[in-house]
C-alpha cells in the first residue's frame, strides 16, 4: 500500500513539474536558438515515424511522363523554391532563417544533412514520403500542408519534378519552370 | 451583434483569398516566359530524346515559339488595319 502511495506521489509530482515548466515560459521557443541533440533525434525520430505509418499505403502513380515535369516544375518554382532552393541559388533568407533548416532539394539525396530514414533502395517510400509531406505538411516547421489547396495529381506531378532537380543546371531549370503564355504543363 | 459579424467576415474573407492564393491563371500573369533562345540553337543531334527533361524543355519551347510566331503574326495583322 505504502508502495502504490510513494509511486502516486511520484507521478503527481512529474505531472506537476511537467504543468509547471510549461507555465513557466523557460523553454526557449526561438528558431535561433537550437535543440539539444536528444531533442532533436526525439522529434525527427516522432516525424519520421510518423509520416512512414501515414504513407505506407499510398500508391505510387508513374512518373515518367515528361509532362509532369512541366507542371510539377512551375508549382515548385513557385511554392517551394524560396526556401529548398533551385539551381545556382544556394541559399535563401528562408532556407536560412527557418529551424530546423528546409532541406536543399537541389542537392541529391544523400548529401542531404538530415537523415533518410528508409534504405537507399526503397525509391518507392522515398516518393511516398515525399508526396505525404507536400500533401499534408509538417507541424511547427514551416512546412504547410499544400494538399489543402492543390490536387494529388498537381502534387505528384511536384514530386516527379523533385526527382529530376539535383541533375538540373539553372538554364533548365528556367525553362522548366517558367510558366508560359500556354503553360501546356498546367493540366490542373 | 455587430462584434460577432465583423470577426466571422473578416475570417470569411481571409479564407476565401488564400483558398485561391495559387491558383495557376493568377500566378502565369506574373511568371516569367521560358529563354528557350540557348536550348534552340543546339544542334537536335547533341539532344538526347528519350530523356524526359529534354523531351519537356523541347515540348515547352515550341510552345513558346508558336506563341511567340502567333503574337508576331498577330500584331502585324493589327498594323495592317491600323494603316487603311
Amino acid at each position: 500500500m505504502k508502495a502504490i502511495k510513494i509511486t502516486l506521489g511520484l507521478i503527481l509530482l512529474l505531472i506537476a513539474t511537467g504543468v509547471g515548466f510549461l507555465y513557466s515560459g523557460l523553454y526557449p521557443m526561438g528558431a535561433d536558438d537550437r535543440h539539444w541533440g536528444v531533442s532533436y533525434w526525439a522529434l525527427e525520430t516522432l516525424r519520421e515515424r510518423s509520416i512512414k505509418r501515414a504513407s505506407e499505403n499510398i500508391s505510387v502513380p508513374d512518373l515518367g511522363d515528361s509532362d509532369l515535369l512541366l507542371s510539377g516544375g512551375a508549382d515548385y518554382n513557385d511554392m517551394c523554391a524560396g526556401c529548398h532552393l533551385q539551381p545556382g541559388v544556394s541559399s535563401t533568407d528562408l532556407s536560412l532563417g527557418l529551424y530546423p533548416a528546409p532541406p536543399d532539394l537541389t542537392a541529391s539525396a544523400d548529401k542531404h544533412d538530415h537523415a533518410h530514414p528508409f534504405g537507399e533502395h526503397d525509391w518507392d517510400a522515398a516518393l511516398r514520403r515525399q508526396f505525404w509531406i507536400i500533401k499534408h505538411g509538417i507541424k511547427a516547421s514551416g512546412m504547410p500542408a499544400w494538399g489543402e489547396t492543390h490536387t494529388d495529381e498537381r502534387i505528384w506531378a511536384m514530386v516527379a519534378f523533385i526527382q529530376k532537380l539535383p541533375e538540373l543546371n539553372e538554364m533548365q531549370y528556367q525553362i522548366l519552370t517558367a510558366r508560359g503564355e500556354s503553360d501546356q504543363g498546367g493540366h490542373h | 451583434m455587430l462584434i460577432r459579424i465583423v470577426p466571422t467576415l473578416a475570417l470569411a474573407l481571409l479564407f476565401s483569398t488564400t483558398t485561391s492564393a495559387h491558383s495557376p491563371d493568377k500566378v502565369r500573369k506574373q511568371a516569367k516566359k521560358p529563354q528557350c533562345e540557348a536550348f534552340l540553337k543546339k544542334p537536335k543531334e547533341e539532344m538526347d530524346a528519350s530523356d524526359p527533361v529534354t523531351r519537356a524543355m523541347m515540348k515547352k519551347c515550341e510552345v513558346e515559339q508558336q506563341d511567340q510566331t502567333e503574337s508576331k503574326g498577330n500584331a502585324a495583322l493589327e498594323n495592317d488595319e491600323h494603316h487603311h
